[in-house]
């Protein structure tokens, strides 16, 4: 799939995430990146790895590879307390149909960890 | 040596904390805000023009127009004679909460009730981004068919109200107004509805009735 322009704009904000690191932590480089999308995110894994790779040349994380890990959407019923997955986009309790429920996962773009190369000497940012 | 560093930090956390300033001035100044999203062509700028039309004499209301391109939308907002600004993100999909930022300076916010952006026309990115808003609204239309809310459930789940433009048009479409309500209570059972027609008129007064109580809570709030 051919990166949209919305993949383009996350890309855009996951690498100045990951340059920000570089500057607070004063790495070489990253090797791996793990980004976790829910379904409410309207991020489609694909376009957002293509789109990450088109605009980390020249940067820290150029040739870093971004795993994509899909997060399912969450919920706890707020009448009878159940913790359940919401299926097909129905947003409503598994087990006593209330609709007055709370979305804990799934709406989520989130750098969850990243694997650095140290640098071998020290130096400044080296941005 | 590679080392593994764990953050769980979000990635539009930049956005996000643009977006919380906003909403900390908007709350300052009293201004509430409503984002207006749809598809483009769904008539936001025509609901916001009907919307002018009912309301302008009663609440204080200033526009940010976010468009790829062409401020045609500004102009035509900029004849009700109230504070409008543009926003063209050359090609960018959606507007950010750091482009509303900038966009505030040139607004006089200390004369401001209600604050209405129109985003870029578009369901799918501006649902992402926090802009500081109070409510995002989404414009559906009955020429767009009745299964928008499945297919782009961000944006429905993520919205406090729905209206649905161009029930006008009705007996020439398809569309089914109670299976597309339905299926975006199936997302957002929360969600108010409001069927209108920007061209006839038909359904303004209550979906102006919702703006208009937003405008007044917050006064009584004593803000």
């Amino acid at each position: 799939m051919v990166a949209g322009m919305h993949e383009i704009s996350i890309a855009r904000s996951l690498l100045e995430l990951l340059s920000d690191q570089q500057c607070a932590r004063s790495f070489a480089r990253v090797r791996r990146a793990n980004v976790r999308i829910g379904p409410l995110s309207g991020i489609d894994g694909v376009a957002l790895r293509s789109a990450f790779n088109l605009i980390a040349t020249g940067t820290c994380a150029e040739g870093c590879f971004l795993e994509i890990e899909s997060a399912v959407l969450k919920a706890k019923c707020k009448s009878c307390s159940s913790l359940f997955e919401i299926r097909n986009y129905v947003f409503a309790c598994d087990v006593c149909q209330s609709r007055d429920i709370e979305l804990l996962a799934g709406d989520e773009i989130v750098l969850s960890e990243m694997e650095v190369e140290s640098l071998e000497e020290e130096g400044l940012c080296p941005n | 040596m590679p080392e593994l560093i764990t953050l769980e930090h979000k990635v539009l956390k930049r956005n996000d904390e643009i977006a919380a300033n906003n909403r900390r001035l908007f709350q300052e100044q009293g201004i509430r805000v409503v984002n207006l999203i749809s598809s483009p062509g769904a008539g936001k700028t025509s609901l916001l023009e009907a919307t002018l039309r009912q309301i302008k004499g009663l609440i204080r209301v200033a526009v940010i127009e976010g468009d790829v391109q062409t401020d045609n939308d500004a102009r035509r907002i900029a004849a009700f004679d109230i504070p409008v600004v543009q926003m063209v993100t050359n090609g960018v999909c959606h507007l950010d909460a750091q482009m509303i930022a900038e966009s505030l300076h040139q607004l006089p916010l200390n004369e401001i009730d209600l604050l209405c952006i129109e985003n870029v026309g578009n369901l799918v990115c501006p649902a992402s981004y926090d802009l500081g808003e109070e409510a995002k609204v989404v414009v559906a239309s009955t020429t767009e068919g009745d299964d928008k809310p499945e297919k782009y459930p961000a944006i429905f789940h993520r919205a406090k109200a729905m209206v649905i433009n161009k029930i006008d048009l009705l007996p020439y479409v398809s569309c089914n107004l109670d299976l597309l309500s339905g299926n975006a209570l199936k997302v957002n059972p929360g969600l108010s509805i409001f069927p209108v027609s920007a061209t006839t008129g038909e359904g303004i007064r209550s979906w102006c009735d919702w703006i208009l109580q937003y405008s007044h809570s917050k006064r009584k709030d004593g803000s």
